[in-house]
């Protein structure tokens, strides 16, 4: 133990009620600071609490000076490690934050000030360090064994808080948990969970009955697949049985049949199919060996045939000689023929010309043309006639229009002349007229010479005008020369100048003059010419052109009537040369008609033709002539045919007799078609020999061909006879036949085998061809067969009922989720119990820790509380009081006097036991923080306290105060205190 | 010779139907959700074979816990593999720890597709693609709960010219923080000719090695706060000496730790408004969460709020609002860092009554001895599992902030 915090002095700047207040502590162990109420004593007392650890700012607040001036100030301490410092602080200095001012001139801070005074805050302080007279009073109060508690309270935190804390946490955890409650949550969460999880546990225990319900299923499944299996057995006999029962019949021909096939199996060997081999070989030969009989039986007839047409047929002789004959039957029919064409034609020719001779009326007969003849030179006499008589006659014509046309013309001419003649005027009227004509001619040429001079004249006026013009111009110009020139000589006295002015001036009146007189002369000429007049009487244009017309038409009217007369002159002199042609030609017609006459005597019938015709006639007696010469022909050639056609027919009839042959007709040609005919039919004969030579030739080439081609099916018959041991077609049938029907034994019994191994098994097929079956006893089998299924079909509805239940069961539970809902929800509410649990662990680890700490405390500190406490009360009591002991188990505080006796606390009189419990209050502060003592403060704690124990209790505290300060506030007088010690606020 | 190319999926630890930790009081969508999630990852697991046309699935173990088995699990199984067996994906089963050969399993009739690992022996499979043998799968299966041998031993692949896929559900034997079950060392799987270790039994998504690929896929689903983050599978291609692997999540919801700083609220509205604010980007951004705050704060309040009671009650009405949204945020629970601490050192130092309560705190605590009344109560024992040493630590902290706060308010 060192030396502890001591107060020195303070300084106030201002705090509350105090301003500028300097406080010396005096370095004292006990400070009684002494005043009445109102005296600043507490307001002292928060200004050291204020410096040591500092105020809030709503708490310094409060301390501002009334009047003003900043808050803060100074305390001056000394502590044990760091001596003597000076602690100040300011309100409104850095947040009212500490500044410590060591000796050696260093500064520090809050931080170091509170390491200084050992950590204590203000709290701390309060709880250990200040006390007043409520706190003693308290103390009275308690009951001895709450000592431990009040203990507890001396220090950071109140005993009433730990108790409130306790109480609060007891609450809590009832609320929370009673072991055998209901109601607290935990409690009810328990409940809560035991319900889920015998829920749950019933879920499960259900869903484990899912294995089961799946082994159920496994099983009956088993079942099932058994009871099938057992029915398709079961089913499978009853099948064999009804197919026995169908099959029955067919069985018992099966059996038949092999009885009737052992019979046939002696039978010796026949060839496979041999019936069939042989009928295939038989109609493989059938066909060869009917068109080998057809072959023979052509054969046959055509040899008779031939054998008739051999008796038909001509000696070749005959047949050469009728074929000779024959040939000449065209021949004959040729000249048959033309004669009957030689007679059309004359016949045709005879009509012809008739016609002819008709057509010519000329009374011409057919005797008569018969006897003409018209030599060469006939048909010029005649044309050379007609020609003359042509000429004549045209001669004569035109002479005759000659005559006519003349006498017209000179007709016409007489008239004219006459018309004429009356339209000429007398010859005085026209020399009038012409006179008359010639006067208006002149007057008419007059007229026109005055006008031209007329205008020559005006011509005249305007040229002579423009020359005075301009000979005036030529004078003026000379004029003005002269002058220049006169003008330049009077200057430069040069002569020519002068003349050559002179000259000038002469010349142009000389050109003046000129001009003038030739203007007078030109206007006289004019005037002269203008005196021709008019002197004749000029005539009226009308009157003028009328007179000419007139004159010119009697012009025209003389020249025509002098051209008439010469026309009519001519005209007949003509008429005269016409009439000299006429006699000669009447001349010339009198001879032409001596020769015409000449010729008439020589072919009388010309006398009715005209002789213009002649030449035209002597063409058509041509022609009639030649047509009757071709007549004569035509009947000398039918002459001839004639007589060659009477040779054939000898000929013919002789070739008949000869050979005997009849002919039908008698007529020749009729013969020769019959012998025709005959000979056609022989080389018909003849051809139809041959062909049957050749065919019969063919059929023998066909006959050995068919031998050929059946030899190898006889080949094989006898083969297959040689295999069958017969001889004989007969016999092989027979033994074919047998055979067959072995086959068909065998084939039915095939066919009844494949129709039962239709209905039945191999095996079952090997069974029931050995056994025969009896229909009876099979349907009495069925019968309980039957019966027997249908217990299993029974049984099987109700496993399978079975199973449908259970599946639907096992997909209900498969469906269903709520053991998954209530598992989690369980572990929800599990996890909540958890967090419950938690929180009440949390209170009840710290109502325990509490519990624990309290008792630990007290086991630790009340011994130390009750020695020091011992000590003081000894030192207060001066030795009275020797001891003091802890309460305990009921009893409360007892102390023992010098004498060894003890008392209760509550034996003690008021004041001794203030004492002890004051005694007591130090006792514990001093224990509770020994290691930090800062000065006490004590508060008017002796207002029970009589003069007496005031002393000693001043004594005590003085005593105490040299160890460790104490500061006591007091309103006592002062003068119960020792002077020095005594610090009465009123004197400061 | 060159192999054919093949293509599967690795899982393992699918846990289907079995309960999640850590929750309590969910609404009926939440607890839906939750329920069903294991399911909707297999559901999503089947879909991706499906989608990527796998030749096979790889299931290393742990597909349900046969202690809580339910038939919903083993029927919804069933018809994941109908679902893989129609597209012709072939299931490699082995079964570990959880759903072991003899727990109890019930029997269902998987399709003709599911090949199951039935000895405790190592055997193998062999998978044929184009009726050509191109690969051989070994595994085992575990008989009893517990496995204790390495059976990495027993893998011995075939010389066939074919891929050597192992299938082993188990531990390093260096891994302590979990069961060891058919514990291991990385160089026994090494130096065997694999080339592909399929493992099981670790939740936590790992590779151990590149190549061969030695991998934990990690469990489907997340399924209390320690199982945090993604969830899922990997696909796996091998093409002779490549290999190409494919972390595929398949989580339906998450579990998330969430760091927040209240630091800044004055008032405990203030801290509602930002933990709503995170739970909102949580949902958002993650999906369906299950989420455990963290609050740190430089000031009293967060203590004083805690004690009071109020981020209690912040967190229940989150909860509730969102209790029937599609894409929710569960806050499960929440811990509290305060960065000033009251002067526990000084005041451990007193004299006085909290130093001595601050310093028995910090003694040798038997806290178990103070639970008694609950821990040997005869129901509560039933239900309640002992408390985890984390736990245990968890209440003393909590039960001497409680003290402190309670001692010390004023």
């Amino acid at each position: 133990m060192s030396e502890n915090m001591k107060i020195l002095s303070a300084n106030i700047y201002g705090f509350g009620k105090w301003q500028d207040q300097q406080i010396d502590f005096r370095d004292k162990g006990l400070v009684i600071v002494s005043g009445e109420n109102e005296s600043g004593k507490s307001t002292l007392r928060q200004f050291i609490l204020f410096i040591l650890f500092g105020f809030p700012p709503k708490k310094r607040e409060s301390y501002l000076p009334k009047t003003g001036g900043k808050m803060g100030g100074r305390l001056k301490v000394s502590t044990r490690e760091q001596g003597i410092f000076t602690i100040e602080r300011i309100h409104d200095r850095n947040n009212g934050a500490a500044v410590c001012f060591l000796t050696n001139g260093v500064t520090e801070d809050e931080k170091w000030l509170k390491e200084s005074i050992g950590g204590i805050d203000y709290r701390t302080f309060q709880s250990i360090f200040s006390f007043n007279s409520s706190d003693l009073n308290q103390l009275h109060t308690i009951k001895a064994d709450q000592l431990g508690e009040v203990l507890l309270g001396i220090g950071m935190t109140g005993s009433d808080q730990i108790y409130q804390t306790e109480k609060k946490l007891d609450s809590h955890l009832n609320q929370m948990f009673k072991p055998q409650g209901k109601k607290p949550e935990v409690n009810e969460q328990l409940i809560n969970l035991e319900e889920i999880k015998k829920r749950l546990n019933d879920l499960k225990t259900e869903e484990n009955s899912y294995h089961e319900k799946k082994n159920l299923e496994t099983k009956v499944i088993e079942e099932i697949d058994e009871l099938q299996q057992e029915l398709t057995i079961w089913k499978k006999k009853q099948l064999y049985i009804e197919k026995q029962i169908q099959v029955s019949p067919l069985l018992n021909e099966f059996h038949e049949t092999h009885q009737q096939l052992c019979l046939y199996k002696k039978d010796g060997e026949f060839p496979e199919n041999g019936i069939d081999r042989y009928n295939y070989l038989k109609e493989q030969l059938m066909p060869l060996k009917s068109e080998f009989s057809v072959l023979k039986d052509n054969e046959q007839n055509y040899l008779t045939e031939l054998e008739r047409i051999k008796q038909l047929l001509w000696d070749p002789e005959i047949l050469e000689e009728a074929y000779i004959l024959s040939e000449k039957s065209g021949e004959y029919s040729q000249s048959l023929n033309e004669i009957e064409y030689l007679f059309t034609e004359i016949s045709k020719i005879k009509k012809e010309l008739t016609n002819d001779i008709d057509q010519l009326q000329i009374g011409l007969r057919m005797e008569d043309v018969k006897d003409l003849s018209l030599p060469f030179h006939v048909e010029e006499t005649w044309n050379q006639l007609k020609n003359e008589k042509q000429r004549l006659s045209m001669d004569q014509e035109n002479v005759d229009s000659e005559t006519k046309s003349i006498e017209h013309q000179m007709k016409n001419v007489e008239e004219s002349n006459q018309r004429i003649n009356s339209e000429l005027l007398p010859l005085e009227t026209i020399n009038d007229y012409k006179q008359k004509l010639n006067s208006h001619e002149n007057q008419t040429k007059l007229q026109l010479f005055n006008d031209y001079n007329h205008n020559q004249k005006n011509k005249w006026q305007k040229e002579s005008g423009q020359r005075i013009k301009q000979s005036n111009i030529v004078v003026i110009v000379c004029l003005l020369l002269s002058l220049i020139g006169v003008g330049t000589f009077l200057v430069t006295e040069i002569n020519s100048l002068l003349i050559l002015s002179i000259v000038l001036i002469l010349f142009g009146i000389i050109q003046r003059l000129f001009v003038k007189n030739s203007n007078q002369r030109m206007e006289r000429i004019l005037n002269q010419a203008q005196t021709v007049s008019n002197s004749e009487l000029k005539l009226e244009d009308e009157q003028f052109k009328e007179i000419n017309t007139i004159l010119s038409e009697q012009e025209k009217y003389l020249t025509e009537l002098e051209k008439g007369e010469d026309d009519y002159q001519k005209l007949r002199i003509e008429q005269l040369k016409i009439e000299e042609k006429r006699i000669f030609f009447k001349t010339k017609q009198e001879n032409l008609a001596v020769q015409i006459d000449e010729q008439i005597k020589l072919y009388p019938f010309l006398e009715s033709v005209d002789s213009d015709y002649w030449p035209k006639l002597y063409h058509i007696l041509i022609t009639v002539i030649q047509r009757w010469s071709k007549i004569t022909n035509l009947e000398s050639a039918i002459e001839e045919n004639k007589k060659q056609l009477t040779g054939y027919e000898n000929e013919i009839t002789v070739f008949f007799q000869n050979n005997d042959f009849e002919s039908p007709q008698k007529e020749t040609s009729e013969k020769f078609t019959f012998l025709r005919q005959l000979i056609d039919q022989q080389m018909k004969y003849k051809s139809n020999l041959e062909q049957y030579q050749e065919w019969q030739k063919q059929v023998h080439d066909l006959q050995r061909k068919i031998t050929q081609r059946m030899k190898p099916y006889h080949e094989e018959i006898e083969s297959l006879w040689k295999h069958a041991s017969v001889e004989d077609e007969e016999n092989f049938i027979k033994k074919g036949n047998n055979k067959n029907n072995q086959q068909k034994l065998e084939n039915r019994i095939a066919d009844i085998k494949s129709q039962l191994s239709q209905v039945l098994s191999q095996s079952e097929l090997e069974n029931a061809s050995v056994k025969q079956p009896n229909e009876q006893e099979l349907k009495l089998e069925a019968g309980i067969i039957t019966d027997y299924l249908e217990e299993i079909e029974l049984n099987l509805e109700g496993k399978r009922q079975a199973l449908a239940d259970v599946k639907a069961l096992l997909v209900k539970m498969e469906g269903r989720e709520d053991y998954s809902i209530v598992k989690h929800k369980f572990h929800l509410e599990q996890d909540f119990l958890k967090k419950q649990a938690k929180k009440w662990a949390v209170y009840q680890l710290a109502k325990q820790m509490l519990g624990e700490t309290k008792q630990t405390f007290q086991k630790n500190y009340l011994p130390k509380v009750i020695k020091s406490t011992a000590y003081y009360f000894k030192q207060l009591t001066n030795n009275k009081y020797t001891n003091v002991f802890a309460p305990s188990e009921g009893d409360p505080i007892q102390v023992e006097n010098h004498f060894g006796i003890r008392f209760n606390v509550n034996e003690l009189s008021q004041g001794t036991s203030d004492q002890l419990y004051m005694c007591l209050r130090i006792a514990l502060s001093e224990v509770v923080n020994e290691d930090y003592q800062l000065p006490f403060f004590i508060d008017d704690a002796f207002v029970h306290f009589d003069e007496n124990r005031t002393k000693i209790m001043v004594k005590l505290l003085k005593k105490i105060g040299n160890e460790q300060q104490v500061i006591l506030f007091t309103c006592r007088n002062s003068n119960e205190f020792s002077e020095e010690e005594i610090m009465d606020l009123q004197l400061v | 010779m060159m192999n054919e190319k093949i293509s599967f999926i690795h899982c393992a630890d699918l846990h289907l139907d079995s309960p999640f930790s850590g929750l309590s009081h969910v609404s009926s969508k939440m607890f839906n959700d939750i329920r069903q999630s294991t399911f909707t990852a297999l559901h999503s697991l089947v879909s991706l074979a499906i989608e990527n046309k796998v030749d096979f699935v790889l299931i290393v173990g742990d597909l349900f816990d046969s202690e809580e088995q339910s038939l919903k699990a083993l029927i919804r199984l069933k018809h994941a593999f109908e679902q893989l067996n129609k597209y012709d994906i072939e299931v490699y089963i082995s079964f570990g720890n959880h759903d072991f050969l003899d727990g109890g399993n019930i029997d269902v009739d998987y399709p003709k597709n599911v090949h199951i690992f039935n000895e405790e022996t190592v055997t193998y499979f062999t998978f044929n693609k184009k009726g050509k043998a191109v690969a051989n799968i070994y595994g085992f299966s575990y008989k009893q709960r517990g496995v204790l041998a390495n059976k990495s031993l027993e893998f011995n692949p075939t010389d066939e010219n074919v891929y050597h896929i192992g299938m082993l559900h188990g531990s390093l034997a260096s891994n302590t923080e979990h069961d060891v079950y058919a514990p291991f060392q990385l160089s026994d799987l090494i130096n065997k000719e694999f080339d592909y270790w399929a493992l099981g039994h670790i939740h936590k998504r790992q590779i151990l090695k590149e190549n061969p690929p030695v991998v934990y896929p990690g469990n489907t689903q997340g399924r209390s706060k320690k199982e945090s983050g993604e969830k899922g599978c990997y696909y796996v291609e091998l093409d002779n000496n490549q290999n190409r692997l494919e972390f595929k999540p398949l989580q339906q919801l998450r579990f998330e730790n969430l760091e927040i700083d209240s630091s800044c609220c004055k008032q405990p509205q203030e801290l509602e408004a930002l933990i709503e604010e995170v739970a909102t980007k949580t949902s958002t951004e993650l999906g369906s969460s299950i989420i455990t705050i963290h609050i740190s704060s430089d000031s009293d309040h967060i203590e004083e709020w805690h004690q009071a009671g109020y981020i209690d009650e912040i967190l229940d009405y989150i909860n509730e609002s969102n209790q029937e949204v599609e894409q929710w945020v569960f806050i499960r629970s929440y811990s509290i860092e305060k960065r000033v601490n009251v002067n526990k050192q000084e005041l451990k130092q007193g004299q006085h009554f909290l130093g001595e309560l601050l310093r028995e705190f910090e003694g040798n605590l038997n806290i178990e001895e103070y639970l008694q009344p609950l821990l040997q109560h005869r129901q509560a024992r039933k239900f309640l599992s002992p408390f985890s040493e984390e736990e245990q630590e968890q209440i003393r902290q909590e039960a001497e902030d409680l003290l402190m706060y309670q001692l010390l308010k004023e």
